[in-house]
């Protein structure tokens, strides 16, 4: 799979996705789903939920955050969390046109969202106070709805065993040293699983499901980025300033950042709304020209 | 002399004083009057070490950015005056041209600007090796700096205890552990690290040998035992004390005898492109505990600290070579490097060796 590909069927994806999801992995997701469906398949699992569940490695930059957060930090508890996705938050001022920028107003309602879940008394333990926040924001609004519709695009029913709520509630009862153990995440699925699975599988160190993006973005993608995020497109839409966007078209990644994808991240989710726009807004939820292949 | 303030360039004969002909606010220094710098030059050195304002560094960082100007500006100077000279002797002799004239001409200016170049090469590498800019001179800069102008955004200051605004503490805290322990020989380059996040990004702990930051370090340091797969790098001065860093790292009972520790400190050998930076230092050094033989020498003489990088490649760098496979490392233990031969001990003579690009890790994946 490539970025041809993904170019391929970036329209479907919008189209199918229903939602501006700002996450690249979406894209895989849709092509894993049409693989799955010509193979015959009519139900998958996926693993989705256990890095929520059982303390991945979701949970650790708050927990740095938080051992270090009375040295230089002014940032709340909400802004760290905001923090770590590696979005836009803190850049609103060089990304948002002064228009937008008023009509949104500041930060305050998206904290507002998350102290329910970072400052729960009835969740006793910070790593516990980090994956509500987790289950509730990235899990339900997010991770879920956007597995099922890329399966579902392909008439594939998805099948999320740890999401179970059963299993949901039992992972709170467990103590948070079982789940992030030192700094072996989901201890206690390890545990389970050593059983089943060879050693070096069970043990091995974290390899996420990185998506070369940044590669996709600037590459097979760069036409259809051009063409959602040009100077054009960004004075018509009137959300985002040309100066910040173009300085991602062009490949350029600010001083403090030191992972280059988030540069790709960040143009895909830019990327994305755009397309959402004109699908659902501009085009009144009409399908796409380009969308084609997709089951219905 | 250009204003910070209003933009307006001003001659000489047209300031009153140290102040600007056009906000009438007052500059912070004038070269006419024996200033090293201009305002201007000042926030073109501010901007440099924030990156454009977009990263928290330390005074230290500015002080080693006006010593690297200081260092460039011999050079220009050197190279108009010679051009100017070729030229007027050209336009001199012009009336008389000929094509072998002409020729000649070319072939000389070929010459002198080869012996410009290395001349230029000469000032920046032979003759100064040691900083510029005394830091006495650099201290009354400074807060002359801030007499005049606001002090500039990013500025890494330490909270006074009793600012420091305290959380609730987090019970379950220090039942875990972080993926990596980076450890510096002084406190400011923590500093530096953590008020640029670096923690955060990376899952990565921070701290000085010496016990910096109070609060949490013994909280941090058990921690980190409860991580048998931790990542230990040390990350310091070329000074003697911060080339024995690793080595204690790897054999102090207080901290990781019998692990790996990886080197990605600077070492004499890193001291090529730092001449102009490098501070007198004359402590007789010996060999051993992580100094070879070869380094004894220039470790007697010079000393070259973290805070000669700019902030953006210090994190960058850093960030590189945490992401090293082992395996580039080429050996564990390196007995024949620019390391003192400990089994325990990675050196990393490559990471901040050159400057870092976006991205550069390895592993760019998750955590």
């Amino acid at each position: 799979m490539g970025g041809e590909d993904v170019a391929r069927v970036f329209w479907d994806v919008v189209w199918k996705l229903d939602l501006p999801f700002g996450d690249p992995v979406t894209a895989p997701q849709y092509l894993l789903g049409r693989a799955a469906s010509e193979d015959g398949l009519a139900a998958v699992f996926n693993g989705e939920g256990g890095d929520q569940l059982f303390g991945g490695w979701t949970s650790k930059p708050m927990i740095s955050a938080e051992i270090y957060a009375d040295l230089f930090g002014e940032d709340s508890r909400e802004e760290l969390y905001l923090r770590s996705y590696h979005r836009f938050y803190g850049r609103e001022e060089r990304l948002y046109t002064p228009e937008f920028r008023a009509q949104v107003g500041g930060p305050g309602q998206r904290r507002a969202l998350l102290r329910p879940y970072l400052e729960d008394p009835s969740a006793r333990t910070f790593l516990n106070r980090v994956r509500l926040a987790d289950i509730y924001l990235k899990g339900m609004q997010n991770i879920l709805p956007r597995a099922e519709r890329m399966s579902n695009a392909w008439g594939l029913d998805v099948r999320v065993p740890l999401f179970d709520r059963a299993l949901a509630e039992a992972s709170f009862r467990l103590p948070p040293r079982l789940k992030l153990h030192g700094a072996t995440e989901k201890y206690v699925l390890k545990l389970v699983l050593q059983k089943k699975l060879p050693r070096e599988i069970v043990w091995r160190r974290k390899f996420g499901m990185s998506v070369p993006i940044t590669d996709w973005a600037l590459g097979p993608l760069a036409p259809l980025v051009d063409d959602l995020l040009g100077a054009d497109s960004l004075r018509r839409r009137g959300l985002f300033q040309d100066g910040y966007v173009g300085q991602l078209r062009r490949g350029q990644n600010e001083a403090a950042e030191t992972r280059r994808r988030r540069l790709g991240e960040r143009l895909w989710t830019l990327a994305m709304l755009e397309a959402w726009l004109r699908v659902f807004v501009d085009g009144r939820g009409r399908a796409p020209a380009r969308a084609s292949g997709a089951a219905a | 002399m250009k204003c910070v303030r209003c933009g307006v360039d001003s001659r000489k004969r047209e300031r009153s004083g140290k102040v600007c002909p056009g906000c009438h606010e007052e500059f912070a220094f004038d070269p006419n009057t024996g200033d090293l710098f201009n305002d201007a030059g000042f926030k073109a050195a501010v901007d440099a070490v924030s990156a454009q304002g977009s990263l928290r560094w330390g005074v230290e960082h500015l002080y080693y950015e006006l010593c690297r100007r200081k260092r460039r500006r011999l050079s220009p100077l050197s190279a108009l005056v010679v051009v100017l000279a070729l030229l007027a002797g050209a336009v001199a002799l012009a009336r008389h041209a000929s094509p072998l004239f002409w020729l000649a001409v070319i072939l000389l200016g070929g010459l002198a600007w080869m012996l410009v170049r290395e001349r230029v090469r000469g000032v920046a590498m032979g003759a100064r090796d040691e900083v510029a800019v005394p830091q006495a001179t650099f201290d009354r800069m400074w807060a002359r700096w801030l007499d005049v102008h606001e002090k500039p955004e990013g500025v890494i200051t330490r909270k006074a205890r009793e600012e420091t605004r305290r959380r609730p503490a987090e019970p379950d805290l220090p039942d875990y552990s972080f993926d990596r322990a980076v450890i510096c020989d002084r406190a400011r380059t923590v500093d530096l690290l953590i008020a640029n996040n670096f923690h955060f990004e990376n899952n990565c702990a921070v701290l000085a040998i010496g016990g910096y930051p109070q609060g949490p370090f013994e909280t941090v340091r058990a921690m980190l035992r409860k991580n048998p797969r931790l990542q230990v790098f040390a990350l310091h001065d070329a000074t003697t004390a911060g080339c024995r860093l690793a080595h204690r790292l790897a054999h102090e009972k207080d901290w990781f005898p019998g692990r790996l520790v990886t080197d990605v400190g600077l070492r004499p050998g890193h001291a090529g492109p730092f001449r102009g930076l490098l501070l007198p230092h004359v402590a007789p050094a010996a060999a051993g505990d992580g100094v070879t033989p070869d380094e004894v020498e220039w470790l007697s003489h010079h000393g070259l600290e973290l805070a000669a990088i700019r902030p953006e490649q210090v994190l960058k760098r850093l960030y590189r070579a945490i992401n090293r496979p082992l395996a580039a490392a080429g050996a564990i233990a390196d007995t024949s490097g620019s390391g003192g031969g400990d089994g325990d001990v990675d050196y990393d003579a490559s990471s901040f060796g050159s400057d870092a690009g976006d991205g550069e890790g390895a592993a760019d994946g998750f955590g």
